[in-house]
């Protein structure tokens, strides 16, 4: 069972990403995300962190937060990291994820000739751990991704994670969870017939962040990513693939707030774009 | 000192062994330099070439320049070389054909630096790849020398070629066991784990109808650097979720069995009884 609060020092997880929190000496920070458990103590020469997953049923909505006084008792994932002279300062970062994801909707989804559809996702983040003036300690992926293989055969292709969609038209529906960063995939389908869509790529490492500088109705400020425009001019094998500037009007206006994990080169784009749909 | 150790003679030894030197230094220098250079770009198979090249080509090149300061004549020395390659090649025609054996290996590349592969029944990394032989080094961390002539005579199967390997686990149950429940129960376990790939997707197959059990074949694909702790972990989960769900792994069975119209074999048990 996951760790939970021995006080009730917990606060919501919104305002946590890249948001500095002191330390004090001796004292463990607790991080709930999804069945994620993240635990940092500051001692006097060293960082002590602890990473622990207890996969439940169902996923929690609410990143938890809390203060402990001294370590852990348990030493369940345990790894050290030399503290120097640092600063006693923890921030949590998000990061997509950093290989490319290969999306599959639950259910196929048929696209009509000569429209534009966008679908609505979210993928699943990855948290840096950033302590002192800013060096990362270490980063770890909220819930364990499955690998998954896209390419034409088993000896040309590339190694991606694989996520699963709803592929839902309309963003309010969507769950919002801190740990998720939301998408726009705007497909426009140019030729003369249903196309249709049983998976795609999502090229998660060439984009970057943005958060809602105002709230959703539930509160909580989303992480976005730009808009990932798919063109198909016949069929998948015709589809060229574009990552626009900044996200979707529906989100609402965004900062940014962690850059792409790999700069925009043209060979990666047209790499990228050879395995659009496998 | 002897008549011929004067300074003119020893200045025409010394600058031939001069420029060998100078030679061997600059074309290891160089060499390495070029490996550095290919550090973000090429493969470590193809740094370790590209040193050899620059090293070589230097070396070659300094002992020619050598020979020269020497006083003899490269034109007659490399018709000289073509006799003496002949007569080499009679005198050591395995060497020979080790060498010419590398070279094609060289040129058709069926493995790299770094690549894990079987070769006559060995199987080891590949730490070495030169002129007369291949250095493997072995799971239990042997030192393996195989003949260049063996690898192009003998089939070779590498693992590393391709970045997904398929994992086929042969699992038997008990002939009562509802199969289409065990077929469940084993995809559910290979989905839970995030190592096991979704697609290509796994699948079980009814491969026959066995002595003691039905055979069924798990198939499934990983990344072929997590190979051997997948195999390990899948078949941990395996053995838990079959006790988990009461799902039997029969093993053999042996019934003794004395004829129709015999008499069943008498078996008498005697507690305490002495061993004779």
């Amino acid at each position: 069972m996951a760790p939970t609060p021995t006080t009730d020092d917990t606060t919501t997880s919104a305002a946590a990403w890249g948001e500095a929190v002191p330390l004090a000496l001796g004292e463990t920070l607790y991080n709930g995300l999804s069945d994620l458990t993240l635990a940092v103590t500051l001692l006097e020469h060293e960082w002590q962190v602890r990473v622990a997953r207890h996969p439940e049923p169902g996923e929690a909505s609410l990143w938890r937060q809390w203060h402990e006084a001294g370590a852990p008792a348990h030493d369940e994932g345990l790894e050290r990291f030399a503290r120097g002279d640092e600063s006693p300062m923890v921030v949590l970062r998000p990061a997509l994820a950093d290989q490319s994801l290969v999306i599959r909707p639950y259910h196929p989804l048929h696209l009509p000739p000569g429209t534009d559809t966008t679908i609505y996702l979210s993928t699943q983040l990855w948290l840096q751990l950033v302590v002192g003036d800013g060096r990362m300690l270490m980063e770890v992926p909220v819930r364990q991704p499955s690998w998954t293989w896209m390419g034409a055969d088993t000896m040309a292709g590339e190694v991606c994670y694989a996520s699963q969609t709803a592929a839902r038209l309309e963003h309010e529906t969507l769950p919002r969870r801190p740990w998720r960063a939301l998408s726009a995939v705007r497909l426009r389908h140019e030729g003369r017939e249903y196309l249709r869509l049983d998976r795609f790529s999502f090229p998660a490492p060439i984009m970057p962040l943005f958060r809602q500088t105002e709230p959703g109705e539930d509160g909580v400020f989303s992480l976005w990513t730009p808009t990932l425009s798919i063109r198909c001019e016949q069929d998948l094998t015709t589809a060229s693939l574009k990552v626009e500037n900044t996200p979707p009007p529906e989100a609402g206006p965004c900062a940014g707030l962690a850059p792409a994990r790999q700069p925009v080169e043209r060979n990666h784009l047209v790499r990228t774009m050879d395995r659009i749909f496998g | 000192m002897p008549e011929w150790m004067t300074l003119e003679t020893l200045g025409l030894w010394l600058r031939p062994i001069v420029w060998m030197a100078l030679g061997l230094f600059l074309a290891t220098v160089l060499g390495r330099l070029a490996e550095r250079l290919g550090q973000q770009r090429l493969t470590r198979h193809q740094r370790v070439l590209f040193r050899r090249l620059v090293f070589y080509t230097i070396l070659g090149v300094a002992v020619a320049l050598a020979l020269q300061q020497s006083g003899f004549q490269i034109g007659v020395l490399l018709g000289a070389a073509g006799i003496l390659t002949v007569a080499l090649g009679f005198a050591s025609q395995t060497s020979a054909s080790n060498v010419i054996s590398g070279l094609f290996l060289l040129a058709e590349r069926p493995f790299e630096l770094g690549h894990f592969i079987e070769v006559d029944n060995v199987r080891g990394e590949v730490v070495g790849i030169d002129l007369l032989s291949v250095k493997l080094r072995s799971l239990d961390n042997l030192y393996i020398r195989v003949p260049n002539e063996t690898l192009i005579k003998t089939r070779v199967t590498n693992f590393t070629r391709f970045p997904v390997r398929r994992l086929d686990l042969p699992i038997g149950v008990a002939y009562g066991e509802d199969l289409e429940r065990v077929r469940g129960v084993l995809l559910t376990l290979v989905d839970a784990n995030p190592d096991c790939m979704e697609e290509p997707e796994p699948f079980v197959h009814l491969m026959q109808f066995g002595a003691s059990s039905v055979d069924l074949q798990l198939s499934f694909w990983v990344l072929g650097a997590d190979l051997r702790q997948v195999r390990s972990d899948v078949l941990l989960a395996v053995k838990a979720a079959f006790d988990r769900e009461g799902i039997e792994i029969p093993f053999p069975h042996t019934t003794l069995y004395a004829g129709q119209h015999s008499e069943p074999i008498p078996v008498a048990i005697h507690q305490y009884q002495d061993k004779p």
